[in-house]
Order: structure tokens, then C-alpha cells, then sequence
């Protein structure tokens, strides 16, 4: 039996959907903290050294001529060697996971519900996750097209903040005023985070090297997206104020004023849900993917729920949105450790491989 | 499918119960919604906080409309609200605040202690009307004014009329908040005063930061607000002692004001405002025929006189230290950085050599073509 492929556009919007986070409301915030003026720039920046990465995973595909990561791993390295990566991989990944819905949480509580316990909160949308993963990546992907086509419809919205955009307000100056470059970089390197899990589709892929593109275009309307809402930000706001303001997006959604509703920041808000669910179920299948190498005999739905179970214990730690702001600082430096670390053991494996098949030849 | 199935509804309805147990519930009869917050000075650097909360009490088969009206002195706003809330059977909260007025001498002695509330609080948005009272702000709002609606209402609406006719600049909590922030513009609000029986839009209060400096009369707002921003609709009314007009009246005022930076030869900045007006004349009183050519002497005087007009309120600007105008910020955009932050002292404006010129033109003349 054909096994149905994940179609090249669902990949670039999967890719998308992943990489779009909560982080949106608090990108402006950050850029102009650590850039200053004109930091809008940086996103670019780091938008081209994303598409390096992602150039990287890209080659190890076509050195590896399609094969999945774990039978590239295995073909080069030795077992006892992959097993603590993949354990550590995995858990990284479901941490992450874990941590993306509990932000989101926080910041819900804050904005909605006070008084309302998080961790029955963070629960709901762990049910939700859980229902989500267990479709399978194919059933996942077709649900995320939907979910995107939701979020972008609330990209128009942003030309009726044009009134109140001034150019005049970015100033000329570019980067002046802002200070510790290097966290900055590394923070909003962190915002386009979830691109490193395409090297996990490739079995679940097209056979030929079209699809690769595609993952290029998901990241590119990624990066658009939060271009959009830092210039915005800027314009609208400016950059003194922007330092001092906790979510700029959601002050900007309240500022709208429709005829028939006005401050829909809370409904725009619920409405990431599905971006969440669709990174937080992204994490934990990679999560999965990576534990099921270790052991595959146990059947995948029951490993993600141990999953899911231990990740939530952990998350159970952090109380403050501000702890948990710091673990994700830690974390996604370990995060881009892994996405360019995993493509250059892949690329090693292969080397080791074909050295050992000349070898033999020979 | 069927275990599946029996799962999901499992879930589902411990969802459902589960939302039920949430203390964050507000039934609509059970909270009161503050309208208008009103901020007077009081000793020690203590304010009067004052507040209305409208009710709706339906009893039986009547149902009338009241005001719960509280009125503390406190250290600050949120500390109030919790005082208040011992006196009332409702849970007082902030999201549906339409008014914020400050009084004179608080804005006199610097708003950005209390502006902190009113930023850190989730719901209150920033679209609300904030506003400068001569007097008491509890006065105010504790008067029910004969011949207008309730006080809330009536300040609410004549600030939203206001500011659709654009006979006011449009500031809200947003623009306070922001061009308090930048470094190239002050904030501005819109002034009230009692007057008899009515409130009356009185003017504009000028800041410097978040401290009131001055203050503009109603007569000065027409020529500061063309050099503010571009209106496109407002009317306005002028008399001079002069046979060729004694009065005249023009609705529909259109205009596109430019700003150009330049350096004079003994390095001081100069800005030159160039302003283009028209309008349609709809009441004049004086010897001219419009449908002559005697229009064009017409324009002129009216170019000439709403020229000194301008540069007498920026003058005055420049007395007070003050960028309403936002002059500063289109320094910068000319400058380069270190140039700036040379340039950039508290009350640079004074610095400044800043002309107006006014090119006034009449787009028609109503219904009597004389």
C-alpha cells in the first residue's frame, strides 16, 4: 500500500505554523529593548542565517539520497553512541512542547482569568495537543491548513492600523540606543525556532528533492509575519515606549475600533490557540519520534502519553511567567544547538558511511 | 472508533464541568462599571479619587437607572478602588472606562505616578478620553448638570463629538502614552471648564513630559490644530474690525500642512510651516463681493490674519518650552545621530527660529452668489 505523502504546501505551512509562536507578542518588545531604534532590521538578519540552517538540513537530505534521520544515524554511527542523543533530543523536544502551552497559559491567565488555577488551564490544552498528536503527521497537517488559513485572516487587520502609523516616529537612525547585541540575536534567533523539525519528514516527504523548497517557503512567511508586526510596532509606537510595553501586539489589537466591536485583543488572542497546538503537537511528535527509536516496540500513542505525563510533571515547576521565560532562554539555546548539531551528525554519519563503502569497494 | 468516540465525550464533558469551577465569573447584574474616574490634588501628595458607576436596577416591573457615585482620598487609584469597594454590593471593575479627568493642579504637579495604573491594568484600554478640569473633578462628576444628560454620558459624548467634527485634535490614553515616550513631541489633552450650567470645552492643555505647562484658549485651538495635523472637515469662526470683514464663518476646512527643517547661517534650526487652507464660506459680513474678483483680496486677508494668528500660538509654544507641534521630531528625521543628541536639550524648542505661512483659499461660497 502507497503510503500517503505529506503534500509540499502542507509541509511549508506546517513549518509556518510551528515556527509562529506567542513569541509574536513580545518580539517588538525584545527588539527594541536589545537593538533600539530601527531593530525591525535584525528579523531580516536573522532570517538569512536561518535559510543557511535550513539549506543545511536541505543537503543532508540529498547526501542522504531521502532516507529517514534514524536510518542515516544508524548506517554510520554506532547504537550506544545515538541513544543519548536521541534521549536528550527527545527530551528537549518535549520540554519545549511542554513550555510553549504553559506561556501561552500564563499569558492567558494574566489577560482573561486571574483567579483561575493554570494548571487546569494548561491541562485543557494538553487534552487538546494530546487528541491533536495522536491523528498521526498526516491527519496533523491537513488540520493545520486550516488552522493557518484562520491566522492569517487577521494579517488585513493590520493595514487599519495605518492611520496611526508615522514614518516619521522609526527615526533615521539605525541600532542606536540598544545594548547586549549577542542576547538580542540569540533571543530573536529563538522566535524562528521550529524549522529544525523538518529534518524529521523526510520519510513522511515526496521521493524527490521539490518539497525542500517549500520548507524555504514556510519560513519566509514566517519571517514576513513578524516583519510585519515589528514595523508595525514601530510605527505605530515608538521605540522608547515599546521597550515598556509588556504584549505591543495585543495594545495594538485593543487600540482597533471596527463599527460593530472594538478590543478584540482577547478573541485575537484565543485564537493563537491554534498556533500553539499546532507547535506544542509539532515538538511532542518529534519528541515521540525520538523516544520511539529507543525503544520501538512500545506503540506510539502510549510513548507519547508517557510523554505528555512527564513533561507535564515538569512544567508543574515553574510558577511565574518570568521563571518560565528563563527556562525558555536556556532551552532555546539548546534548541538551536540541536538544529544545527543534528544535520552535521547526519552529515557525519553519511561521510563515515561512504568512507566505510569505498573502504569495502576497495 | 467506538472506544475512541466514548473517550472524546469523556473528555468533553469533564471540560464542560470543569469550566463551571472557575472563580473569574462576571454576571453582567453583579458588576459595577466604572464610567468616569475623576483625579483632584489633595495635600501631601495625596489625590481625591472619584468615580461613577452607572446601574441599570430592574425590580419588578419597573426599572430605573442610578449612579453610584464614591468619592476617596487615597495614595493612589487602585487603592481607592479597593476602599470603594467596601461600600458597595458590586464588583467594582475598570474595563468599560470611558473618562479619565485629571484636575488642574494634579496635572500641574505631574500625572505619570497615577499614569501607571492606568498602563499596568489589562483592562482598561487606550482608547480612553482623558481630559484636564479647571476645577474639581468630583465636583463634576458628582453634578448632575440640568438640561444634559447624565454627567457621564454628556462628557463622553461631547469629547467623542469633538473629536469627529475634529474641532479638537483626536488625543486619547494612547497618544498621551506615546508622545510622552518620544523624544520629539509632547503630549497634549483636551481642557474642560465649568461654565454656568454647562462644561465647555475650554481649550488645550500643553505638557511638557507628564506636567501641565500651559494651557491654550478655546479661540487658539482652530490655529493650533491646522498646524497640529491635517484636518479634512471642521468649522470655525473670525471677526475682525475691518469694513471688508467683520465676520465670517467656513465649514469644511481642508488642509495640508508641511514642515521643512533648515539651518540658518548662525546654526540655529529653522522650521518653516507652510500651510494650504480652504474652506466653504457659509455666513460672512462685510463689503466684499465673493463672486469677484475682490474674492482673491479676501483670501488674502484672511491668509495674512490666520498667519499671525499661527505664529503668535507657536510663539507662545516657544515660551513655554513646549513641542506640541512635534518640530522635534522632524529634526531628527534631518540630522544624524550624534547631531541629535547634541541638539536635543529640555527646552530646545526655544532655540528654534519656527515661521508659518498661511495660503488660504475659498472653495465655495454656499447657496447666495454675492
Amino acid at each position: 500500500m502507497a503510503q500517503e505523502k505529506l503534500h509540499r504546501f502542507s509541509i511549508a505551512m506546517l513549518i509556518f505554523n510551528t515556527q509562529a509562536g506567542v513569541v509574536q507578542f513580545i518580539l517588538p518588545r525584545t527588539i527594541a529593548t536589545y537593538f533600539g531604534t530601527n531593530g525591525w532590521i535584525v528579523i531580516i538578519l536573522v532570517y538569512l542565517i536561518v535559510t543557511l540552517n535550513i539549506m543545511l538540513i536541505n543537503a543532508v537530505y540529498r547526501l542522504g539520497k531521502g532516507k529517514s534521520l534514524f536510518v542515516i544515524l544508524q548506517d554510520g554511527l554506532p547504537r550506544f553512541m545515538l541513544i543519548p542523543v536521541y534521549l536528550v533530543a527527545g527530551s528537549l523536544f518535549a520540554m519545549i512542547g511542554c513550555l510553549v502551552v504553559k506561556q501561552y497559559v500564563l499569558i492567558y491567565q494574566m489577560i482573561v482569568f486571574p483567579s483561575t488555577s493554570d494548571l487546569m488551564l494548561k491541562i485543557f490544552v494538553d487534552i487538546l495537543v494530546f487528541l491533536f498528536v495522536t491523528k498521526g503527521i498526516y491527519n496533523m497537517s491537513k488540520a493545520n491548513l486550516l488552522m493557518v488559513f484562520i491566522l492569517l485572516m487577521i494579517v488585513p487587520s493590520g493595514f487599519m492600523m495605518l492611520g496611526d502609523f508615522d514614518l516619521l516616529r522609526l527615526t533615521p537612525y539605525v541600532f542606536k540606543e540598544g545594548h547586549d547585541w549577542l542576547k538580542g540575536f540569540a533571543s530573536v534567533y529563538a522566535a524562528f525556532m521550529g524549522y529544525e523539525l523538518s529534518i524529521l519528514l523526510f520519510p513522511y516527504a515526496e521521493k524527490n528533492n521539490k518539497w525542500l523548497k517549500y520548507v524555504h517557503l514556510g519560513n519566509s512567511i514566517a519571517m514576513l509575519i513578524y516583519l510585519l508586526v515589528a514595523l508595525l510596532c514601530y510605527g505605530f509606537f515608538n521605540y522608547h515606549e515599546l521597550k515598556y510595553l509588556s504584549f505591543p501586539l495585543l495594545d495594538m489589537f485593543g487600540y482597533l475600533q471596527f463599527p460593530f466591536v472594538e478590543r478584540i485583543q482577547n478573541f485575537i488572542f484565543s485564537l493563537f490557540l491554534f498556533s500553539i497546538i499546532m507547535t506544542s503537537g509539532m515538538y511532542f511528535w518529534s519528541s515521540q519520534q525520538m523516544y520511539s527509536a529507543v525503544l520501538p516496540k512500545l506503540p506510539w500513542r502510549l510513548l507519547l502519553f508517557l510523554i505528555m505525563i512527564l513533561a507535564i510533571g515538569v512544567s508543574y515547576i515553574p510558577k511565574s511567567l518570568i521563571i518560565v521565560e528563563q527556562w525558555f532562554d536556556v532551552l532555546s539555546l539548546l534548541e538551536i544547538g540541536t538544529a544545527v548539531g543534528l544535520p552535521l551528525l547526519a552529515l557525519l554519519a553519511i561521510l563515515i558511511q561512504r568512507g566505510r563503502s569505498k573502504h569495502h569497494a576497495s | 472508533m467506538h472506544h475512541r468516540g466514548r473517550l472524546c465525550v469523556l473528555a468533553l464533558f469533564f471540560l464542560a464541568i470543569a469550566a463551571g469551577c472557575s472563580s473569574d465569573r462576571n454576571i453582567l447584574e453583579r458588576v459595577g462599571y466604572v464610567r468616569t474616574v475623576g483625579f483632584d490634588a489633595e495635600k501631601d501628595n495625596m489625590i481625591r479619587v472619584t468615580v461613577n458607576i452607572p446601574l441599570i436596577i430592574a425590580e419588578a416591573n419597573e426599572t430605573r437607572q442610578q449612579e453610584e457615585i464614591f468619592s476617596k482620598v487615597v495614595r493612589s487609584s487602585k487603592e481607592a478602588r479597593i476602599l470603594m469597594s467596601r461600600r458597595t454590593s458590586r464588583k467594582m471593575v475598570s474595563g468599560q472606562i470611558n473618562t479619565i479627568l485629571f484636575n488642574e493642579e494634579l496635572s500641574r504637579r505631574g500625572l505619570w505616578s497615577h499614569m501607571d495604573s492606568l498602563l499596568r491594568d489589562f483592562t482598561i484600554s487606550k482608547r480612553t478620553e482623558i481630559a484636564v478640569v479647571e476645577e474639581s473633578a468630583r465636583d463634576i462628576i458628582e453634578t448632575h448638570l440640568p438640561g444634559h444628560s447624565r454627567t457621564n454620558q454628556y462628557i463622553d459624548r461631547m469629547l467623542k463629538k469633538e473629536f469627529e467634527t475634529q474641532t479638537l485634535p483626536h488625543v486619547l490614553l494612547h497618544h498621551f502614552c506615546r508622545d510622552y515616550f518620544d523624544e520629539g513631541r509632547d503630549p497634549i489633552t483636551p481642557f474642560l471648564s465649568k461654565s454656568g450650567k454647562d462644561l465647555e470645552v475650554s481649550g488645550i492643555a500643553l505638557f511638557k513630559k507628564d506636567r501641565m505647562v500651559g494651557k491654550l484658549s478655546a479661540n487658539d485651538i482652530f490655529y493650533f490644530s491646522i498646524i497640529y495635523h491635517d484636518q479634512d472637515r471642521g468649522e470655525f469662526t473670525l471677526g475682525l474690525n475691518r469694513p471688508e470683514l467683520y465676520s465670517i464663518s467656513f465649514h469644511a476646512i481642508n488642509n495640508t500642512t508641511r514642515k521643512t527643517i533648515s539651518k540658518t547661517p548662525d546654526g540655529r534650526y529653522r522650521a518653516d510651516i507652510r500651510i494650504n487652507i480652504h474652506g466653504g464660506v457659509t455666513e460672512y459680513i462685510g463689503n466684499l463681493k465673493m463672486s469677484t474678483s475682490e474674492r482673491t483680496e479676501l483670501e488674502h486677508i484672511l491668509s495674512r490674519h490666520i498667519e499671525e494668528e499661527c505664529n503668535r500660538v507657536v510663539k507662545k509654544l516657544q515660551q513655554l518650552g513646549v513641542d506640541s507641534i512635534g518640530i522635534g521630531q522632524y529634526v531628527r528625521n534631518k540630522v544624524s545621530y550624534q547631531e541629535w543628541k547634541a541638539f536635543y536639550k529640555d527646552n530646545y524648542i526655544q532655540d528654534m527660529d519656527i515661521v508659518v505661512h498661511t495660503n488660504f483659499k475659498v472653495k465655495n461660497f454656499g447657496n447666495f452668489f454675492y
